[in-house]
Parts: structure tokens; C-alpha cells; sequence
């Protein structure tokens, strides 16, 4: 394995990258942009103006609000530091939030990382995916827990 | 050619799981639940022409599987979402109607209670006292308290008559 995988690259030296790690990159590339996307989207459309492109499905078909209603209020006023205008909109908004910047912190680290130690990412992905599932399933838990309480 | 060989179907597979990882977020935000469906569609597409392109050339399909079953996983979510919150719309009305019941249920009860309880009524005038207690029905006690009130047959009469010329003057 040490003859494999170079522990550290000096500046200039060329590596070639696994096809597996090329596809992890591009894969960790993607999911930041989606993130930063997310934020800017947060940041652009303002929650006095209200002026959000995206309207509610839910309360659309039903003519009942659901629990990520005024989601996006809420994204618009934590990246505006107002927490507790953020949580007036939406109680999940902040855990919910809180989830994007953790992967966008992982992803980010995942590419820092991969660049200075390129190689055999498996140990890497499994770590990724049981941080992600554990984020996921802590802050989308009140959308799962009404899910299930739709299905049942 | 070899290299080529693995990295036949790789492209598909990354675009499959992006997608599909996409979707399995968005299914479960109930806001945008439903509309995941059409994300999770493209990645059983990609996930599948990748899937088949990639057993063909023998090259891995792991990024390829992955795609497929999150994709999969997320149109399940997002049908069953669409599904329910239709049927919760049509309980949301059938609950509005059983609420306007139950409304009228209670409106009727009270009133019962009222019509069906012990009264007691006071009048005073100055040093006149009259107090009236029953626990017959409230329409009894209303004819009482009219009997006690003395309302002239006249007054009536003449009240019929006045609404009589106001239809009169109406038309």
C-alpha cells in the first residue's frame, strides 16, 4: 500500500489520480457548487421584499402549510445573522442550514484533502457517508418524522 | 484502450448519483417533496444507460448501482408524497365539513343545556322585587315572563299592522 500511495506531493510532481478518486472529486466538486449555489440563492432574494421563486407545493395541493414552509425566509435571514427571525419562520430552518454547511465543509475538506493525499479514497467515502447519513437523518428529522406520520 | 474500457459509463454514473442524491434530499423536504420525482426519473435514466454501458465494457458500476437505488428510493418518497398530501387535501375538506358538525353539535347541545336548565330570573324595579326561579324549559319561562310582563293583545296587533303598510310601501 505505501508503495502505492504517495503520503505526501511535493509542489510541480504530476500524480496520476485513480479513476474511483477522480470520480470522488468531481463528485465532492459538485455537491460544494450545489451548496454555495444554495447560499448566494439565500443571499439574492430577500425576506422583506418576498420576492421567492419558489412557492410551496404542499400548500398548493392541500391548502395546508408543512413543516419546511418559510424554509427559505428562514435560510434568507440566518445568512443575515437573524436567528431569531429565522426560527420565527421556520423552527427546522436553522438544523436544516446547519446540514448545507457541514457538507460544504466536508466537501471542501474532501478536496484539500484528496489534493495533498491522492490515492485510495474507500476509507474516505465510508467515512462521508456515515457523517452524512447521521447529519441527514439529525436535521431533516421533523420532515421524516412527518413523512412517516403521512404514511401512517 | 484499456483505460478507456474502465472509464466507460463513469460519466453517467457521477451524473446518475448527483442526481439521485439530489432527489433523495428533495423528496423529503414536504415543500418541494413532489417535485423530486423528475430528478429522481433522470437518475434511474443515467443510472441505468450507465449500468448497461458499464457491464458491457466491464469497467466498475458501483457510482453506477448507487445512482439507481438513491434515484429509486427517492421516486418512492416523492409518488408516496404526492400520493398522501392529495389524500390529506381530501381529508383537509372532508375535516372542514366534520368541523362545521361538530360545531353545530355543540351550538345544538348548549342551546339544549340553556332551553332544559334551572333558571332564575330577577327584575327589580325601585323597591319591586319579582324573582322568578324554574327549571321548566326556557320557552315556558318565556311565556311566563310575558304573562308577567302583561304584553297587550292591541300592541301586537298594531305592530302586525305597521309591518303590514311598511310591505305595502316597500312595493
Amino acid at each position: 500500500l505505501k508503495n502505492r500511495i504517495p503520503l505526501a506531493v511535493s509542489k510541480g510532481q504530476r500524480i496520476k489520480v485513480p479513476g474511483k478518486s477522480r470520480n470522488y472529486i468531481l463528485l465532492n466538486i459538485i455537491f460544494a457548487g450545489i451548496i454555495i449555489c444554495i447560499i448566494i440563492y439565500s443571499g439574492i432574494f430577500s425576506p422583506s421584499r418576498d420576492n421567492y421563486p419558489v412557492q410551496c407545493i404542499h400548500e398548493q395541493v392541500s391548502g395546508l402549510s408543512c413543516p419546511s414552509c418559510g424554509l427559505s425566509h428562514s435560510f434568507s435571514y440566518i445568512i443575515r445573522g437573524n436567528i431569531k427571525e429565522a426560527a420565527i419562520w421556520n423552527v427546522n430552518g436553522l438544523r436544516v442550514f446547519l446540514f448545507f454547511v457541514l457538507q460544504l465543509v466536508i466537501r471542501l475538506s474532501n478536496l484539500v484533502y484528496l489534493k495533498m493525499v491522492p490515492g485510495n479514497t474507500r476509507r474516505l467515502v465510508l467515512f462521508d457517508i456515515s457523517i452524512s447519513v447521521i447529519s441527514f437523518i439529525i436535521a431533516f428529522n421533523p420532515f421524516i418524522r412527518y413523512y412517516i406520520t403521512l404514511l401512517f | 484502450m484499456e483505460e478507456n474500457n474502465k472509464n466507460t459509463g463513469q460519466g453517467m454514473g457521477v451524473a446518475a448519483l448527483v442526481m439521485g442524491i439530489i432527489s433523495f434530499i428533495v423528496a423529503f423536504i414536504p415543500c418541494i417533496g413532489m417535485a423530486a420525482m423528475f430528478t429522481a426519473i433522470i437518475a434511474i435514466v443515467l443510472g441505468a444507460v450507465g449500468l448497461s454501458q458499464a457491464t458491457k465494457a466491464s469497467s466498475p458500476r458501483g457510482m453506477m448501482i448507487g445512482g439507481l437505488i438513491v434515484g429509486v428510493i427517492a421516486l418512492l418518497v416523492s409518488i408516496t408524497q404526492l400520493v398522501l398530501v392529495i389524500g390529506l387535501s381530501e381529508n383537509a375538506s372532508f375535516l372542514g365539513e366534520k368541523i362545521e358538525d361538530v360545531i353545530k353539535d355543540i351550538e345544538h347541545n348548549v342551546l339544549d343545556e340553556i332551553e332544559s336548565g334551572d333558571f332564575k330570573i330577577i327584575i327589580q324595579d325601585g323597591k319591586d322585587k319579582i324573582e322568578i326561579e324554574s327549571n321548566i324549559r326556557l320557552k315556558e319561562l318565556e311565556d311566563k315572563l310575558d304573562e308577567l310582563e302583561g304584553i297587550d293583545e292591541d300592541l301586537i296587533n298594531l305592530e302586525i299592522t305597521i309591518e303590514e303598510q311598511d310591505t305595502i310601501g316597500g312595493i
